[in-house]
């Protein structure tokens, strides 16, 4: 017995002299700063000099005196409520048309993964910005068929809708889990289901949905905790505006931080959306036990 | 030979993680307690390597680089790093290092933020340098230090004095067949032109009317300020809001000024309406004449702002400034640079007072016969407004917090979301929690 324990130890030393160098690092540079947020968000702390406990009242300004708040909350909801759903289900539909036989299939799922690779980058957003401006590209279209162009980031009702569509062309990494996941589908119960005459529709709404819904709910919950955390395209793109109408949570968190030394309050931000996630992801977990369908586990 | 390989193996992994930790030098920086043994770390033999960091526009950068290589060329023990961005971003970057203890030896300051960053002690007082004639003041306008002195110490060398402008492109109201501005007009004719310009010549009639600096404007002309003394308060009169508003929204609405996203395309005055010739009139500082006429090679003509009683609401400010850092290790050499830059007529020929007319009659009196044309509108200008001023308002702490709402409230009103009315109440209402908050 006693020499087992020994044996067990020598190796245990080794596996964590060997994940040493990352375990620092997250102790360093995620655990520390995590809960040194959680203390600032109840202090006054400004960045510049040392802070000053407050108790509650970041929360309290938060919740019952700061309108921008609630706004960014809301225009992030918003926000993540259209483009997840509808990166989701652009990145099924792609994943779906790639998974044929096809000489040149290789070459076109790289095309379609390209801008995902290059999405989240400043340049793209830039580029993005280019794409819809005054005298942007999009306008340059508009303009040979004859349609006025406008001003679609200067236009508090669509400027939202212009960062939506970045996400939605961004569907490259649902995508791939979805082709990954519809790869799993065995052949044999598409042929058994068009034996007994099932349409198209039959077919993906008995076998391909069920099947492949364990993927769904991963891509759910990654893309929406993604989608919460969004903050490039908003800062680079619209800076937020017009009228606020694209200042997402960490757009604002950043701004309350950095452009008005309120680190203390941007903390306390931090936190909620932390609850906020967790909140949403629970209720995604607690919900899919009536959708998910786990082939090992047996029947819907 | 397993057993040996793998602690071989363990061995080189401790070295990798413990070399990778001794990399974090704690630069002491946050420290204010400064008992400092700085000044003497710069040896003879050593180079000494300072930071400089500003804003501006890409012409500023072009001469002020220049400026370094020659000072770096003179002085062969110093190396000088240039860290430079436009105004967008600027204060965030430099908010971001304060907080790192990672400051720039040599910061450009402006009015609107010197007084938060004394007031974090994140900047040095210089006056022993000047007290030393390190920095060298004989030359130097007194109300120039004065701006930035705080306490009884000084905490920036200025680098120069701006006014408010009106610029106008003559020969677009002669293409228009509209006479041109003469100085000595009001509001009213301002806004007949504009609206003249545009139905003749099809474009706006005046750039973005910028409300930040140009309602306090209108508020001094009143005789009233926007905040009273100490900024405890606001301290204008909300009907003046309104009107103010109400102008706006009608040279929106009539087309004769840009609408809110128009103009945010085009802001930075190198990309501005009226340096593309898309609009005729517009309101700058007047030192921008230099890199908008670099840009646009047109005549530029700078008049004062609109009446009435102009005098009472125009205003020398000290355009920017450059101070020390209080977390710098090079101080003196940070001094004796920033001597360089006020006093050295060679740099001062070739900065050609893009940041503002120079400080020290010395220079000025230099460079009178070498300026460029748009540098001696500009110095004609400043003399100008000289005797057509009154002393300026002072710049409270945490004024830009306020500036940010009153360009939301602005947003709305122009957009149309609340009238001018609710718009002045809201502003009063948010702007005095902010000023209470920050005097807590």
């Amino acid at each position: 017995m006693k020499n087992n324990k020994i044996k067990m130890d020598s190796e245990n030393i080794a596996g964590y002299l060997f994940i040493a160098p990352w375990l620092i690092g997250f102790i360093l540079l995620t655990i520390i700063p995590i809960v040194s947020s959680f203390y600032f968000s109840f202090t006054d702390f400004n960045l510049l000099n040392d802070p000053n406990w407050i108790g509650l009242d970041n929360y309290k300004r938060m919740f019952f005196e700061d309108s921008k708040f609630w706004h960014s909350l809301k225009t992030t909801f918003v926000f993540v409520g259209a483009s997840i759903p509808l990166r989701l289900i652009f990145a099924l539909f792609i994943a779906m048309v790639l998974n044929r036989k096809h000489r040149f299939i290789g070459f076109y799922r790289t095309a379609y993964y390209l801008p995902s690779i290059i999405g989240g980058s400043v340049a793209v957003a830039v580029m993005w910005k280019q794409l819809f401006g005054l005298e942007g590209a999009i306008n340059a279209m508009l303009s040979t068929l004859g349609i006025d162009g406008m001003s679609w980031l200067g236009n508090p009702k669509t400027a939202i809708w212009t960062l939506v569509l970045l996400m939605i062309w961004q569907f490259g990494s649902p995508m791939l889990i979805f082709l990954a996941g519809l790869k799993n589908i065995p052949e044999s119960y598409y042929e058994a289901a068009v034996i007994d005459g099932a349409t198209s529709i039959q077919k993906f709404r008995y076998i391909t949905i069920p099947l492949l819904s364990p993927v769904i709910l991963f891509n759910l919950v990654m893309q929406t905790i993604n989608g919460f955390m969004s903050f490039n395209q908003s800062y680079i793109i619209t800076e937020g505006g017009p009228l606020d109408s694209t200042l997402v949570y960490a757009l604002y968190l950043y701004r309350r931080a950095f452009e008005f030394y309120d680190m203390g309050f941007s903390s306390g931000m931090a936190w909620f959306m932390l609850l906020i996630i967790a909140g949403l992801t629970a209720l995604i977990f607690k919900t899919s036990k009536h959708w998910v369908y786990y082939e090992a586990k047996g029947d819907l | 030979m397993k057993k040996l390989l793998s602690m071989l193996l363990i061995v080189v992994m401790l070295v990798a993680v413990l070399s990778g930790c001794s990399k974090e030098e704690t630069t002491d920086e946050k420290s204010h307690t400064n008992q400092e043994q700085t000044n003497d770390s710069s040896d003879e033999n050593d180079v000494t390597n300072l930071r400089i960091a500003w804003w501006g526009s890409q012409s500023r950068h072009d001469k002020t680089i220049e400026v370094i290589k020659m000072y770096e060329e003179m002085n062969p023990n110093v190396k000088i790093e240039p860290e430079f961005i436009g105004w967008n971003g600027y204060w965030e970057k430099l908010a971001t290092q304060a907080a790192g203890g990672n400051l720039p030896d040599i910061v450009q300051m402006d009015m609107g933020y010197i007084s938060d960053y004394v007031e974090k002690e994140l900047l040095a007082d210089i006056s022993q340098y000047t007290n030393d004639g390190t920095i060298d003041i004989n030359y130097v306008d007194e109300s120039s230090l004065l701006a930035a002195t705080f306490n009884e110490k000084l905490y920036g060398m200025s680098l120069g004095t701006a006014s408010l402008s009106l610029m106008i492109d003559p020969a677009m109201f002669k293409e228009a067949g509209v006479d041109v501005i003469e100085s000595g007009y009001t509001w009213d004719d301002l806004e007949k032109a504009a609206t003249e310009l545009h139905d003749k010549l099809g474009i706006y009639g005046t750039e973005e009317i910028g409300t930040t600096n140009l309602f306090p404007y209108y508020l001094r002309t009143h005789g009233q300020s926007m905040f009273n003394k100490g900024a405890t308060d606001f301290a204008y009169d909300d009907q003046l809001f309104i009107d103010w508003m109400s102008m706006k929204l009608r040279l929106q609405d009539t087309g004769v000024m840009p609408t809110q996203d128009v103009s945010k395309e085009y802001s930075g005055e190198e990309n501005s309406l009226f340096a593309h010739s898309k609009a005729p009139i517009g309101f700058f500082w007047s030192a921008k004449l230099i890199p908008i006429t670099e840009v646009s090679g047109k005549e530029i003509e700078l008049i004062i702002l609109p009446g009435p009683n102009s005098k009472d609401g125009m205003f020398l400010k000290q355009s920017m400034f450059f101070s020390v850092s209080e977390g710098s290790k090079n101080k003196e050499e940070a001094a004796k640079f920033i001597d360089y830059f006020t006093n050295n007529v060679e740099a001062n020929k070739i900065l050609m007072g893009d940041r503002g007319v120079p400080v020290s009659s010395e220079i000025r009196n230099a460079l009178k016969d070498e300026l460029t044309p748009e540098s001696r509108k500009v110095f004609e200008y400043t003399d100008s407004v000289v005797e057509n001023s009154s002393p300026a308002d002072e710049f409270p702490v945490g004024i830009h917090e306020v500036n940010k709402l009153l360009m939301d409230i602005e947003e709305q009103i122009l957009f149309k979301q609340i009238t001018a009315q609710e718009g002045a109440t809201i502003f009063r209402e948010e702007g005095k929690a902010i000023l209470d908050r920050i005097r807590n």
